[in-house]
């Protein structure tokens, strides 16, 4: 609570020092604006900037989504087929380190202008993470667990079940909290290369036309958005995984 | 029941942790690996449960369980293994827990709860294993062991982490659960006294991976005191591994 009421009370009183250095400074008030201008472009702005943030949260959703579902498809692949695991981790790591927003032009090019390219960049930024979090997961499990249910008869699915999926939950929830805000900058990055509406084309419009308001509102947007999404991943992990959720039981 | 397990001798690379071991169990009975960490007693249990991965050691020698290699005989679903750990599953309850083995089976869950209640986990049935102390932990891990009524059960240092006044608790209803279900036991442990308690037969492991006594023990379990007639089976078991750990850790020059 105390932390709460500082962390309040800071923000309040930059957004009092900003407001005072934007109304002195011309160059100041030309890049970022002021907190007024903003809040008032915001006002008069709402229904464009609604619409661009729809689409901007449909996309990074449906991106997040196919993101999680490659992932985990192909993690439970990795658990039928072993030795695929140890030649993806590799071909995963280098492909992390391949600066992947450098590709959006290359999927317009493929996919076409529209939804696609948009949510497939999102989906490559989120997959990566949330599929490396869940195979560490894997690795790290009780190997006893395992020859417990290989005693007890358990089919591979009944492992996939009852022990790879549900005891890899902290790790693949671990992923899916990067991946979540990555999927964010994903869809907005995508945004850059020629999509009519979005969070990302506010962005790339602004710092052409020099309209700070519009900038600095699709900033606090795309954070929103990011925190949005961070906090319904943290929501469901609360619900699908209580037996390790410090301070709930069942 | 028959398990045969003849000059079975396994390595690690150049370690040799078992070697030339024989072994014939033909009636319900308790047989207990005595010896030191690291003797092999582990190694040995894994061979018979047929987890052992091939691959990761050499293994010479047969084993045989109702003329089936331990592979093959894992498939049956008619080995009860509990292991050193646990190993519970963390987002099942203690009921679900003991059930799970039996659910797998598609077998009706009725023992299960006979067993919550023999064990005294009726009240935290509903609880999960990181709410548990450590007692209830290994008394969860028994039942959900028992739970399919195996006919082979392996039992690695299960007592292990208890203190003494758990440890008796649990051999007693270990005792008497054997009685119930038709079953043969092997225990490993390096508990002189576990051993003699629970066994009717102990096997003695040396340092370097062999049998070196094979003692049958017998008495009316359980109880051990000073009168006991199996005293002195205590006594020359007490020596045996008094000598290991000694010869092991405080080699002579």
């Amino acid at each position: 609570m105390k932390n709460t009421v500082l962390s309040i009370s800071a923000g309040i009183l930059l957004l009092i020092v900003w407001e005072c250095v934007a109304g002195r400074h011309a160059t100041t008030r030309l890049f970022i604006s002021s907190p007024t201008r903003i809040f008032q472009y915001a006002e008069g702005s709402s229904t464009e900037l609604l619409q661009a943030t729809g689409r901007t949260l449909s996309e990074a959703s449906l991106g997040l989504a196919l993101a999680a579902t490659c992932a985990i498809g192909s993690m439970i692949l990795c658990i039928i087929l072993p030795r695929l695991l140890k030649i993806m981790l590799p071909i995963m790591v280098v492909f992390q380190v391949i600066p992947l927003i450098t590709i959006a032009p290359l999927l317009i090019i493929i996919l076409g202008p529209g939804l696609a390219p948009v949510v497939v960049m999102s989906a490559l930024l989120a997959y990566f993470p949330i599929f490396v979090n869940f195979a560490n997961g894997v690795r790290q499990l009780d190997a006893s667990i395992i020859d417990f249910l290989t005693l007890n008869k358990a089919t591979l699915w009944d492992k996939v079940r009852l022990a790879y999926f549900p005891l890899s939950l902290p790790h693949l929830f671990a992923g899916l909290r990067v991946g979540a805000t990555l999927a964010v900058i994903g869809a907005i990055v995508a945004e850059f290369s020629g999509i009519p509406i979005g969070l990302g084309r506010n962005l790339y419009i602004s710092s052409l036309r020099l309209e700070p308001e519009l900038m600095m509102t699709t900033l606090f947007l795309s954070a929103a958005l990011g925190g949005l999404f961070y906090a319904i991943v943290v929501g469901l992990e609360r619900i699908f995984a209580k037996w390790y959720t410090p301070g709930l039981g069942v | 029941m028959r398990l045969v397990v003849e000059n079975l001798s396994v390595s690690y690379g150049k370690q040799e942790v078992l070697r030339n071991i024989s072994l014939e169990v033909e009636r319900l009975c308790t047989v207990t690996l005595l010896g030191s960490s690291g003797s092999g007693k582990s190694t040995f249990l894994r061979i018979l449960s047929g987890l052992a991965k091939r691959d990761q050691q050499q293994v010479s020698g047969n084993v045989s369980i109702e003329g089936l290699s331990p592979a093959e005989f894992l498939k049956t679903g008619e080995i009860g293994f509990m292991f050193q750990e646990p190993s519970l599953l963390p987002h099942l309850t203690v009921a679900e827990n003991i059930r799970l083995p039996l659910e797998l089976r598609n077998a009706d869950p009725s023992y299960a709860e006979y067993l919550i209640d023999q064990m005294g986990l009726g009240a935290f049935r509903n609880r999960l294993p990181r709410d548990l102390s450590g007692g209830m932990k290994t008394r969860v891990a028994l039942s959900r062991t028992l739970a399919p009524k195996p006919r082979l059960l392996l039992l690695d240092e299960p007592f292990s982490a208890l203190d003494v006044a758990w440890r008796f608790r649990l051999y007693r209803e270990l005792a008497a659960l054997q009685a119930e279900i038709p079953t043969v036991t092997v225990l490993v442990t390096h508990d002189i006294q576990e051993a003699l308690l629970l066994s009717h037969r102990i096997l003695v492991l040396g340092t370097s991976g062999e049998i070196v006594r094979d003692m049958e023990v017998t008495k009316s379990r359980p109880g051990i005191t000073s009168s006991d007639p199996i005293g002195h089976l205590q006594d020359e078991l007490r020596e045996l591994h008094k000598f290991f750990i000694d010869e092991k850790h405080c080699p002579v020059h």
